[in-house]
């Protein structure tokens, strides 16, 4: 399992494709996330529009993320989230701590 | 045989008759008449009319008393309420209060007939819900997994599925209820059974590996830890699924009520992020025997049938 990455200006996306409630999905993460964190992106943002479900190891994961941005002054962003996911990320009030990127 | 007339009209006498006689002639619905409130009152605590249509223009009404005192006798009771356009404010506080519909006089026709069909629409496939949630009242399960068989934690319980082809779940409502127990079930097996804690996910050895995902491949190969049980109850009955999942581990200091605070950076990044989700997305969350069993209850169909 691979998540797709590319680059929006100098930002980078990185589109989730699967459920993120699996160790499988979680790895493949992290992954995309080294490539474009190794490759000196700083502001990424996730796509999660295809995922349905996310439990708390997914939000351990996309934390994960948003500490290691953190520490080097980098930014974790996500594009406008919908139903189940927009709702737990309300409920554990992650969308006060990442901002939405709006398509420009 | 039941001979209660389908409708009861709450209603000055004098030109009723004239305005809906031909409607519910032609309708094939049957009603009482009465004149005054206290009779209507009277007749709704005795009978079980199916939609009750009283006017708020008659004198001493005051129409969120009315509903009030309806929805006192009969909480589900379906009211259609009557008004001219002078006591607009008057039918918009009775639907505030509750009443299921309101229509403007002149009286359309037409309009009373929509409002009545659907109702008594609603009313049907009401009916039908709960014939089929009675089907599953009483509903009893109990599946009993080693530590090791529910390792990968991805056991879901078959009354979830069942409830949503029969129509009594929504999509929605199952994802929640599924991730709930899923966390629940993930505390139990990695928490409970395999004594393993969530800090250790941040302790990396010299190959990069963290602590907690080494102990739990070592653990889950340990007997000691392996076979302890998990053991899953499910229960349906009136509207209402309760999950329970008990393991064998030492237990925990069990939460009460708002057991973390998440307003700042720091506390979101702290874990208890499946309990959090567990208290989210349930009515209730009870913990017992030390924090070895945790019963999670949702209610999935409320009285009017939604």
């Amino acid at each position: 399992m691979d998540f797709e990455t590319s680059n929006v200006g100098e930002k980078a996306l990185i589109r989730i494709t699967e459920d993120l409630d699996t160790e499988q999905s979680g790895e493949a993460l992290r992954q995309a996330f080294n490539k474009v964190y190794d490759a000196g992106n700083r502001t990424v943002i996730l796509d999660l529009s295809d995922v349905q479900i996310i439990n708390s190891y997914g939000i351990g994961k996309v934390l994960m993320c948003y500490k290691r941005l953190k520490a080097d002054n980098g930014v974790l962003m996500v594009r406008p989230l919908k139903g189940f996911v927009k709702e737990t990320f309300e409920l554990l009030m992650l969308d006060k701590l990442l901002p939405v990127y709006e398509e420009e | 045989m039941d001979k209660t007339p389908n409708l009861l009209l709450v209603h000055d006498a004098g030109s009723v008759e004239q305005e809906y006689a031909s409607f519910f002639k032609s309708s094939g619905c049957s009603f009482d008449l009465v004149s005054q409130v206290e009779q209507g009152l009277l007749s709704i605590c005795n009978s079980d009319y199916k939609i009750v249509i009283t006017d708020l223009d008659m004198p001493g009404v005051v129409e969120s008393d009315l509903i009030n005192q309806i929805r006192s006798q009969k909480p589900e009771q379906a009211v259609i309420v009557v008004a001219g356009k002078s006591n607009y404010k008057a039918a918009l506080g009775a639907l505030e209060s509750g009443a299921t519909d309101l229509i403007q006089k002149p009286i359309n026709i037409k309009s009373l007939k929509d409002s009545v069909g659907r109702i008594l629409a609603a009313l049907k496939d009401d009916q039908a819900s709960k014939k089929m949630s009675d089907c599953f009242n009483g509903y009893q399960c109990r599946y009993v997994f080693s530590t090791t068989d529910v390792g990968a934690c991805s056991f879901q319980p078959p009354i979830l599925n069942e409830l949503l082809n029969a129509g009594l779940l929504e999509e929605n409502l199952k994802l929640k209820i599924s991730l709930a127990f899923q966390e629940a079930l993930t505390n139990a097996v990695e928490h409970g059974n395999l004594e393993l804690l969530s800090i250790w996910k941040d302790e990396f050895d010299a190959e990069g590996t963290d602590k907690f995902t080494r102990l739990k491949k070592l653990r889950l190969a340990d007997k000691k830890f392996a076979d302890r049980r998990v053991t899953i109850s499910c229960d349906y009955s009136d509207d209402t699924l309760k999950l329970s999942i008990s393991d064998e581990g030492p237990g925990f200091l069990a939460p009460m009520g708002e057991f973390c605070s998440f307003g700042e950076d720091k506390s979101v990044l702290c874990y208890g992020r499946g309990l959090r989700i567990l208290f989210g997305a349930m009515d209730r969350v009870v913990y017992d025997d030390g924090g070895r069993k945790v019963t999670i209850t949702k209610k999935i169909r409320s009285q009017d049938g939604t």
